[in-house]
């Protein structure tokens, strides 16, 4: 049994059939990462699996227990938005310690768990600092951080770095990588960036018109004409050849 | 000078000079057309109004109806706004609640005036209360409902994936971020009630009397000094509300 199986999951919205009986699973800390073209579905499914928006047929199991009639805070999945989405009242611990105070964990701690986080992040230095006086991504960093701190089963990423500029997404990339590896995140990560799938997944899918081909290796990702990854290879051993 | 700071002077300065005639007016023993200042200046008025009790009961009834009105009606409002927002017809609640405002508060009021008669509510200080919210509170909506968007739905749900329940989500992210537009609205629906006529008039049928109807009366009798020395005091605390006012109105920065 999978961690995370999807089963013929359908929704429509008006007459447009955005996902069409999709399946899929995923296995225990792996990262499943998503390609898909703008409008193929992929926000939708992730907010399926996140119980924002219901389906209109279908099932979705965690570890084997359906968790579409679970409330939201009982799910154990995490969204994150391509905006940080920090709250702007309160500072980078506060914000980072907000899922452990709603859980009513123990001030001590919470001190102790926020401020080994915000050393992970490396941001300790702006543990006071409100979100509107941070970059990009120490934005992104901040709300990475203060998912993983509520450990969720299923963390999903919803082009978590589209809106940074390339530098300081590559860095974040680098780092997602790192933390992933270090808090074995179970994730799906979205994206329209074919070298940020190839680089963030650990298995990957290719989303198209509401329909979800699963690769388990690379080498068949790479193979399937459709996910573009050979015509790119292409493309820069022209270049290459060129040079 | 640069033109907003002629017009900051201009509109400060108009409003002075109001102040500054009722403040003359209430002080005043004789002024009749066409002088322009009163003949002999006196405090004997405010006087005799602060040895009657009267004033303060008058008072504190305005204040007590316009706080309750103004603190149910933003309660309400904020959280039908903020439920209203994630309809899916969410546009046509909207819509409907700009319905009141097809008539004017004193129509309103004469057309329902049968059914407060009837159960016992009209002239009670609950008949104009119940009267001026269902005024304001469709007001509070209409003004609660803009804040409500994307942004704040997508932190809202954020919250919630984090742990929070509804309740807690409301209380540590939404009242929070919405702190400045809750006390603007708040003073506004205050003033809204605090300077309202219509209603009160027609559902307090004479019984109930705010400062405000009591200035009306003054200004009916065309008892100037009388009508001056109660519009200053019914200046008074949108004047304190004016100060205390927040210097920003509009919603604080949501990062994205």
């Amino acid at each position: 049994m999978a961690f995370l199986e999807v089963a013929s999951i359908t929704k429509q919205f008006g007459n447009q059939l955005v996902l069409d009986q999709l399946d899929f699973s995923l296995e225990k800390k792996q990262i499943l990462a998503v390609l898909g073209r703008s409008g193929c579905g992929k926000t939708t499914l992730l907010k399926i699996l996140a119980g924002l928006v219901s389906p209109d047929r279908g099932s979705v199991r965690v570890e084997g227990q359906p968790i579409q009639e679970r409330p939201l805070p009982e799910r154990g999945v995490l969204y994150l938005y391509q905006e940080a989405l920090l709250f702007p009242h309160l500072t980078v611990e506060e914000n980072l310690g907000y899922g452990l105070k709603v859980r009513k964990q123990p001030k001590p701690q919470i001190a102790l768990q926020t401020e080994r986080m915000l050393y992970d992040l490396e941001l300790s230095a702006h543990a006071r600092q409100l979100p509107s006086q941070l970059s990009g991504g120490q934005r992104q960093r901040v709300a990475l951080g203060r998912a993983l701190l509520v450990q969720p089963r299923l963390l999903l990423l919803d082009e978590p770095f589209g809106a940074l500029d390339p530098e300081t997404r590559s860095n974040m990339q680098l780092f997602f990588k790192k933390i992933a590896q270090q808090y074995q995140i179970t994730a799906i990560f979205v994206t329209h960036d074919l070298k940020e799938a190839v680089n963030m997944g650990q298995q990957w899918a290719l989303m198209e018109k509401g329909q979800l081909t699963h690769y388990q290796q690379l080498k068949d990702f790479s193979k399937d004409p459709k996910t573009g990854l050979q015509q790119e290879i292409a493309f820069w051993k022209k270049i290459d050849h060129q040079l | 000078m640069k033109s907003s700071n002629l017009l900051s002077i201009g509109l400060v300065g108009g409003f002075l000079l109001a102040i500054l005639f009722l403040a003359v007016g209430s002080l005043a023993t004789e002024w009749r057309f066409p002088a322009l200042l009163p003949e002999r200046y006196t405090f004997e008025h405010w006087e005799a109004w602060f040895q009657k009790k009267a004033w303060m009961y008058y008072l504190v009834l305005s204040l007590l109806l316009s706080a309750a009105v103004s603190i149910t009606a933003v309660c309400l409002g904020l959280m039908t706004a903020s439920g209203l927002s994630r309809d899916k017809r969410s546009f046509l609640w909207l819509r409907l609640s700009y319905l009141p405002y097809g008539l004017s508060p004193v129509l309103y009021a004469y057309s329902m005036q049968f059914f407060y008669h009837i159960s016992g509510l009209a002239g009670t200080w609950l008949g104009v209360y119940l009267a001026q919210l269902i005024l304001v509170y469709p007001f509070a909506v209409v003004l609660f409902f803009t804040y409500f968007d994307s942004s704040m739905h997508h932190l809202e749900d954020q919250a919630g994936s984090l742990g929070a329940s509804r309740a807690v989500v409301f209380q540590s992210i939404t009242l929070p971020i919405l702190r400045r537009p809750v006390q603007t609205i708040l003073i506004q629906l205050f003033l809204v009630s605090w300077f309202d006529y219509g209603i009160t008039s027609v559902i307090g049928s004479g019984q109930l009397k705010t400062l405000t109807l009591i200035v009306y009366q003054y200004i009916g009798e065309s008892n100037l000094i009388y009508s001056s020395l109660a519009s200053c005091i019914l200046m008074a605390p949108p004047m304190i509300l004016w100060l205390l006012q927040p210097s920003r109105s509009t919603k604080q920065d949501i990062p994205v």
